[in-house]
């Protein structure tokens, strides 16, 4: 079949060089900023509860940093402009009768009453220009509830207006707007505006706003309610349970108030906990555990790859974007169900960054790319299998190759199927009339998959010289002591991950430190929207095309660790990585479910055996339990973690064993790429009609997140995902028995076991 | 001492002395106010005593010593801008410095008649 083909590109925007330069030449600020400001604003808002979720009234707590903590010095309430005299009368009297506590010694403990617009411009504006953290738990909401008005941002998101002038109820454009801008699903970027008047600017430089929701989510990787995070740190105050009503009541404030004691107590539990990493990074810029990790290889003092080597020519860089494809994700075995043993690869990037030695090339003094055309070719025609498992071989796979395709399996992005038109990433058998620039381990790995060795054109390697000047140790969160001179920084990572198994926040958020910091950092790309009227030249480069021309409306602006050399090798690795396994599991006489990324659900049962399978085709063949553990012993060699504390380098997951810890048969269904589910039956049968006797283990969604009716979870993953799987086993074993059991609320419309008949024919979503 | 009414204005006030004059209780060198009122950030202001064109070396002031030290300048007959000639350009940065010396020594001596009183 004849498709296009999709590649990525390395962009320079011309017309930045003297900018650029200037970024070039490292500036080291006389004074570096502290990173937790000497005084913060914590406030909360109250709203009505209907659809407009207007102010109420709001509760502040202006605090100062006293040696280790902040401490209140007054407290006070704001409440809507305009709002009805009776929620005003009973505002005041609560003010009357109740004092601020808490407040260290000396201050004033009358509770201070204001309009929502005295707030703003008698506290809020001043705090900001005291530089002031302003902290909230979901800080955009709040502050869209005390905006006057709001504007779609001109580069993305919302900027909102918070002071009007009284004559004509026109915009103070002596102060700023709030623009807020998201960056990911859970953090938002919220800055302020430029003010009109020059001569105003610097008194607007400081904007520090701290939310705790993102914090607590660079901290932990996990997106947490207010009442979650202050139980998943320990922090005191507790929050108060109380149901908002809307209206405002005494214990209505009561509440508000324990909201804003419970938020500052997170705050300096937050802190306490930041603190502990060693890092020059702002609270309020920490976004995910990728801006920490960014922040930590900073800390080690290692330049930015771009301004290190900045020798290397854009036409490099464009041929390794050419070559960058994200993880491999497939399904083999569709709508049958099947006995299965999931393996998957300890910390699959950061794994192959010590394989690939990509640690050498980050700490590097200089970095060159030399010529590798005869060695590639001798090296390809040269290479077993057992080649792959010695970790020194895997030094030599840091190069690119030029190949022409011809029934090479290497990845492609194309749009496969007429209907869809978004573009996908598979692992075809290509043909191809052009060149093409490969990365070193895919070529590896299309050897090992089609056993055909590729013609090597041309090919260059990239070869790290001496150490940069000025690495320093980190103690990784103040316990491990780390020298980026002496050892990988990643693997040291994962092995403090496994030593600390129990504690489930930190370990979750040490995996994606690692994860994101070994590779996403080296493809960091944020989409900026540009002015229209400046619009300027960019050339892109990309393999061997290079061409220039106007900006889209988006430009890919880099990251600061940006480096696609790295990052795409290092996918890349992944990618051979899996084709090992499969390549095992094919040589043991067996086959796979599906794979993901990391991971390899293979078909086999405690004895292995025949799989029957449907519409005559040739039945399958499971492996044995013990046939799968020697694949996964085999990689053993590989692994570079220290064997007492990481085991194995390609494991069992934990979904084998039951709770006492024993081995279990699991079955699996897939339906599409990333959606299947793993699963176990009473009566041991992988075909199961009985009521009541599947069990789902391990269910899997991805993409249909539109879906979602709610954000329950249920056992950490999406609680819609383990109803649709229990809906769709029951229609694949016609199990339609049960009306309740057998109803799904689909994109607010309910399928029921009648109408869910027709979904042999359609909804496509499902992938059925 | 007692507690300010607005804490987050004080904060605001503390931090721009600290940013503009780099320390947060700030001090006319010539007449050793302190109280807030008078040496509030906007109202202390840096006074070139050799003349801007002269040269950048400043000195915190309050409004009022600012406006004394500016009226010596003139009955000093110092012109405000920059002499192409060396010698006058030296004569009138001795001028500048006296007129300054002779400021802090009035202080001085203020001061010293102060703690006498006490």
């Amino acid at each position: 079949m004849l498709h296009d083909l999709y590649l990525r590109a390395h962009v320079v925007v011309l017309g930045n060089e003297r900018k650029q330069a200037r970024k070039l030449v490292a500036t080291p600020s006389r004074r570096p900023p502290k990173l937790w400001p000497r005084y913060a604003l914590v406030w909360d808002t109250e709203t009505t509860l209907d659809l407009e979720q207007r102010l109420n009234f709001g509760i502040w707590r202006f605090c100062k940093l006293n040696d280790l903590e902040y401490v209140p010095v007054q407290e006070g309430i704001f409440y809507r402009d305009g709002l009805h005299a009776k929620d005003i009368q009973t505002l005041v009297a609560y003010t009357r009768n109740n004092l601020a506590d808490g407040l260290v010694s000396k201050s004033d403990s009358q509770l201070v009453i204001l309009t929502r617009a005295a707030f703003v411009e008698r506290i809020f504006w001043e705090s900001v220009r005291a530089g002031a953290l302003i902290v909230g738990f979901n800080l955009p909401f709040d502050i869209s509830r005390i905006a006057v008005r709001w504007a779609a941002a001109r580069n993305g998101g919302f900027s909102l207006v918070l002071s009007l002038l009284r004559k004509g109820r026109v915009e103070n454009h002596h102060r700023p707007r709030i623009r807020i801008a998201p960056l990911n699903g859970v953090a938002e970027k919220i800055e302020l505006t430029a003010v009109r008047r020059k001569d105003e600017q610097h008194r607007w430089r400081r904007d520090r706003f701290l939310d705790l929701h993102t914090l607590a989510f660079a901290l932990t990787d996990n997106s947490y309610s207010l009442a979650d995070v202050i139980d998943a740190f320990g922090s005191t105050p507790t929050k108060m349970e109380h149901e908002p009503t809307g209206k405002i009541t005494g214990e209505e404030i009561s509440y508000a108030r324990q909201d804003v004691r419970a938020t500052l107590g997170l705050l300096n539990a937050l802190k306490h906990e930041y603190e502990l990493h060693p890092i020059r990074l702002a609270p309020y810029r920490a976004y995910s555990p990728a801006s920490i990790g960014r922040a930590y290889v900073r800390a080690m003092g290692i330049a930015e790859p771009m301004r290190k080597f900045r020798g290397i020519q854009p036409k490099i860089h464009g041929i390794a974007m050419a070559t960058y494809y994200g993880g491999r994700a497939e399904c083999r075995i569709r709508r049958w169900p099947v006995p299965v043993v999931p393996v998957d690869l300890t910390s699959e990037y950061p794994s192959v960054d010590a394989l690939l030695t990509i640690w050498d090339v980050l700490t590097a003094a200089q970095l060159t790319i030399q010529d590798f055309t005869k060695q590639a070719r001798t090296l390809l025609a040269n290479f077993t299998l057992d080649d792959l498992f010695k970790p020194s071989f895997w030094k030599k796979l840091r190069f690119y190759a030029r190949i022409i395709p011809s029934g090479d399996i290497l990845p492609v992005r194309s749009v496969y199927g007429s209907k869809s038109g978004t573009c996908n990433i598979g692992l075809n058998a290509l043909d191809w009339k052009q060149p093409m620039w490969v990365a070193g381990p895919d070529l590896i790995a299309s050897l090992l998959l089609s056993g055909r060795i590729p013609e090597v054109d041309k090919a260059f390697c990239i070869v790290p010289n001496g150490k940069q000047r000025g690495l320093r140790p980190v103690r990784l969160r103040g316990a491990i002591l780390i020298d980026p001179r002496k050892e990988d920084f990643f693997t040291r990572v994962i092995e403090y991950r496994k030593q600390n198994k129990s504690d489930e926040k930190l370990q979750y958020f040490l995996k994606i430190l690692a994860n994101s910091t070994s590779y996403g950092t080296h493809l960091e790309l944020n989409p900026a929207k540009i002015d229209q009227t400046k619009r300027p030249k960019i050339v892109v480069h990309s393999g061997d095309h290079v061409h220039a021309q106007l900006s889209p409306d988006t430009i890919e602006q880099p990251g600061s660790f940006y480096f696609p050399l790295i990052g795409s090798l290092i996918t890349s690795g992944g990618r051979l990585l899996l084709a090992m396994i499969e390549r095992c599991v094919r040589d043991a006489g067996g086959t796979y479910l599906c794979c993901d990324t990391d991971a390899l659900i293979i078909v086999a049962s405690r004895h292995g055996g025949t799989v029957q399978m449907p519409d005559g085709a040739s039945p399958l063949r499971a492996l044995s339990w013990q046939q799968v553990e020697s694949i996964t012993n085999r990689f053993d060699s590989l692994s570079p973690y220290n064997c007492k504390i990481v085991p194995h380098l390609l494991r069992l997951t934990d979904e084998n064993y039951n709770k006492n810890g024993a081995r279990r048969q699991l079955f699996g269904l897939s339906i599409a790429a990333k959606r299947y589910s793993l699963y176990t039956t009473k009566c041991g049968r992988v075909f199961c009609r009985h009521r009541n006797c599947v069990r789902i283990v391990n269910p899997k969604a991805h993409g249909l997140i539109f879906l979602a009716p709610s954000d329950e979870r249920e056992n950490g993953l999406p609680k819609w995902w383990w109803e649709l799987w229990r809906f769709l086993l029951a229609l694949e074993f016609k199990q339609l028995t049960d009306p309740e059991f057998n109803v799904l609320m689909i994109g607010g419309q309910a399928v029921d076991s009648a109408t869910a008949i027709r979904i042999d024919s359609q909804p496509e979503w499902i992938g059925l | 001492m007692t507690p300010s009414r607005n804490p987050a204005r004080a904060a605001r006030r503390k931090e721009e002395a600290l940013e503009q004059h780099g320390t947060e209780q700030v001090r006319c060198i010539y007449c050793g106010n302190t109280d807030p009122l008078v040496v509030r950030p906007r109202r202390i202001q840096a006074h070139h005593f050799l003349s801007r064109e002269r040269d950048s070396l400043t000195a915190p002031v309050c409004l009022n010593c600012h406006a004394v030290a500016h009226e010596h300048t003139r009955d000093a007959g110092v012109a405000m801008t920059c002499e192409k000639d060396p010698v006058t350009f030296a004569r009138a940065i001795f001028r500048l410095f006296a007129i300054h010396f002779s400021l802090l020594a009035d202080a001085c001596w203020r001061f010293a008649k102060k703690m006498n009183e006490k």
